[in-house]
Order: structure tokens, then sequence, then C-alpha cells
């Protein structure tokens, strides 16, 4: 697989990086239709990068920025969380690579869970807590298959209440795993609650991922009308396109000003009472 | 650590089956439990052929792992991509 070879290739450089998402539920066993690769690289390893992708031909398609939305691959703004996105103009469809400096959600650096090519099931299972129904079916997927496989960190996942109690028989949660999941407690006194505290559980993230996707659609309004305005040439060389989103990025965003972003917003909204969670 | 036994691996086995239809239905359950990685992938290259040949839109946009669609945008004085792209193709929808 291509993206398979773009990891070797910059581990060879001593880049730390690994695939994740999409790409990563199918190699553990769970079809995702996506061909999108995601892929979580280490920020100090961005020039790296680059210069691969800068290098990187597919079909004569040189590499480029996708769309006007796309934050520049640059450490300063991933560490607040922020995305680059990248895509090769091939027929019939562009082929594309999603860069994460910082794994969303994450409970210990990613650079720790790494199995092959590819981000660990923990790190996946993490990502996927988003505000989209579709992706909570692979959680749990993620969190039986670690089970399986005698990994506790899967109690951490289970977000299906037959599931649990199907897991129950054959293993007890371990105390280290309540302590981390208080929901956990519901599900050893064989809770009749379980199923409710298990949903609000789900809704709770959901809701914490749409708050955070409002602060960073605020925050990049005034850099996506920068890059309008920049009329930055698809067809230039990447290293030209990422110099010109680099200004945009410096007057828009301000040198450090996504560092963690979400975090400080979503504690000043907590702090105020606006974050307060409202079932639908 | 000792190893499971047979029985106990069968009934993970038996477990996660019952879990991946539940979730996503037989078929993806046979795709994901039985098939090698290889023609999963094939698999899924199959389904997304045919929805682009059938014109399932495919643009995201992440935002850390969040996604934001490029109508999240569609207000904004500049043109988002799908406004481009949209002015490109005249048999585009809007």
């Amino acid at each position: 697989m291509f993206y398979e070879g773009l990891v070797e290739t910059l581990r060879s450089r001593g880049v730390i990086c690994a695939i994740t998402s999409g790409l990563a539920c199918v190699h553990y066993g769970i079809a995702e239709t996506t061909q999108d690769c995601d892929l979580l690289c280490h920020p100090g390893s961005f020039k790296e990068l680059l210069d691969l992708l800068s290098e990187t031909k597919i079909c004569g398609a040189p590499c480029g920025y996708r769309g006007n939305i796309s934050p520049p691959l640059d450490a300063r703004w991933h560490r607040g969380g922020w995305t680059s996105h990248f895509q090769w103009d091939i027929q019939p469809q562009a082929m594309t690579l999603d860069v994460f400096g910082c794994a969303v959600r994450q409970s210990g650096p990613w650079e720790h869970d790494l199995s092959g090519f590819y981000a660990g099931r923990n790190v996946v299972a993490e990502m996927k807590r988003t505000d989209r129904d579709k992706d909570w079916p692979f959680i749990t997927s993620l969190g039986t298959d670690m089970l399986n496989a005698r990994d506790p960190r899967g109690w951490l996942h289970l977000f299906e209440a037959d599931a649990f109690s199907e897991m129950q028989e054959q293993g007890s949660i371990p105390p280290e795993m309540i302590s981390v999941r208080p929901v956990l407690k519901l599900a050893v006194k064989h809770d009749t609650r379980l199923r409710q505290a298990l949903l609000a559980e789900r809704h709770l993230w959901q809701e914490l991922d749409r708050l955070r996707i409002r602060i960073y659609r605020a925050a990049l309004r005034p850099y996506l009308l920068a890059v309008g305005r920049a009329a930055i040439s698809r067809g230039a060389p990447l290293r030209e396109q990422h110099e010109s989103r680099l200004a945009c990025a410096q007057n828009t965003f301000g040198p450090e000003s996504s560092r963690g972003p979400w975090y400080r917003t979503l504690y000043r909204r907590s702090a105020s009472g606006d974050c307060r969670f409202r079932p639908a | 650590m000792p190893r499971w036994s047979k029985e106990k691996r069968a009934r993970f086995r038996e477990i996660e089956r019952d879990f991946h239809v539940r979730a996503f239905g037989e078929e993806l359950a046979r795709v994901n439990l039985d098939m090698t990685k290889e023609e999963r992938l094939r698999y899924i290259d199959w389904m997304c052929e045919t929805a682009r040949k059938n014109g399932v839109p495919h643009k995201r946009w992440h935002v850390g792992e969040g996604y934001l669609e490029d109508e999240d945008f569609e207000s904004e004085s500049t043109p988002s991509a799908s406004h481009i792209a949209r002015r490109q193709n005249p048999n585009s929808p809007h």
C-alpha cells in the first residue's frame, strides 16, 4: 500500500510517524469506507515530512495543500490541535493525506503506542470519539479486539451494554480501569442503569467534540479569508504553498495563538456555565 | 501470560462476531472477520468506487480528529473548495 511505503520511507529518515483512523481500523479488521490516509507525525519531524511530500509524485502529479481550509504543517499550530491536509490530484479521484501532530483526546503520547506502520488500537479508539454517530461502533470493535488480545484498556472503549455483559462473562474488569472510567462500576454491579449511563457518556464526548469544532471553526475563519486573498496557485511547488500559508497563519492565528486554544476556551466556557451539557 | 484456551478464544470470536453483526450488519461482519486485510482493502476500494460513480460526495476536513464539511464555510465571502468545484462543474447542483 502506498501509505505504508510512505511511513517506511519516513521512518528510514528518522521520522516518528504512524497511520491512524480509518486505514488503521481496516488494518485492525474493521472495514471503514475511507481511502483517505490520516497520519500521525511528530511535530519535530515536519521538515522531513514536507521534504518527502515535495519530492513524491503519484502518476506524475505533485503533492499540494488541499483547499483553503488547511493550516500549514508547522509545529506551532499542530501543538494546538490543528491538522494539515494534502492531496495529489490524480484521476479518477485525488489521493489525500491528513497530518496530525497530536492525537486528539490522547491519554498518553501516541509515539509510545504503535503497532507496525499503525497507531495502536488505544490511540485509534481515543481519536474516534468524535461527534459523528458512525464512529462509535468502531470504538467498541477496537475495545473487544483489545480485550481479545488481553489488553485491559479495551474496557475503556466498550460503549455497548450487550458487549459489556458478554465480555464480563469472560473476565472481570481490573480495578485500575474502574478508576479511569467510573461507569465501569455500574458494569461490575450489573446495574441496570449501565445502558443509559453509556449513552450519557457517549453524548458527553460528542458534545465536547461539537464544542471543540465550533471553537476551531471560529478561529479558522480569518485564516481561510487570508488564504483566499493570497490566491496561492494550486500548481505552485509545495514549498511555495507552504511559505504562503505560513505567512497567512502568522498574520491570523498569531505566533503561538493556537497553542491549546480549545482547552483554554473550553475551560473558560465551562467556568462561566456556557458549556453545560444540554441533552437534545 | 498463559494463552487463552481454545474454547475461550472461540467464545471471544463469537462475541466479536455478534457485535459486528449488530453494529455493521451481516455483510460487513463477514468482510471484517472472514477476509484477509488485502481482500478487505479490495472490498473497500470497490465500495468507494461504486459510491463515487453514483455521485456520493467525498470531501471532509479534519479539525483535529473532528470534521468540518466544506458547507460549514459556504457563507464566507471567499469561495470554499465546494464553491470552486461547483463553479468548475456547471452540472453541479445549486
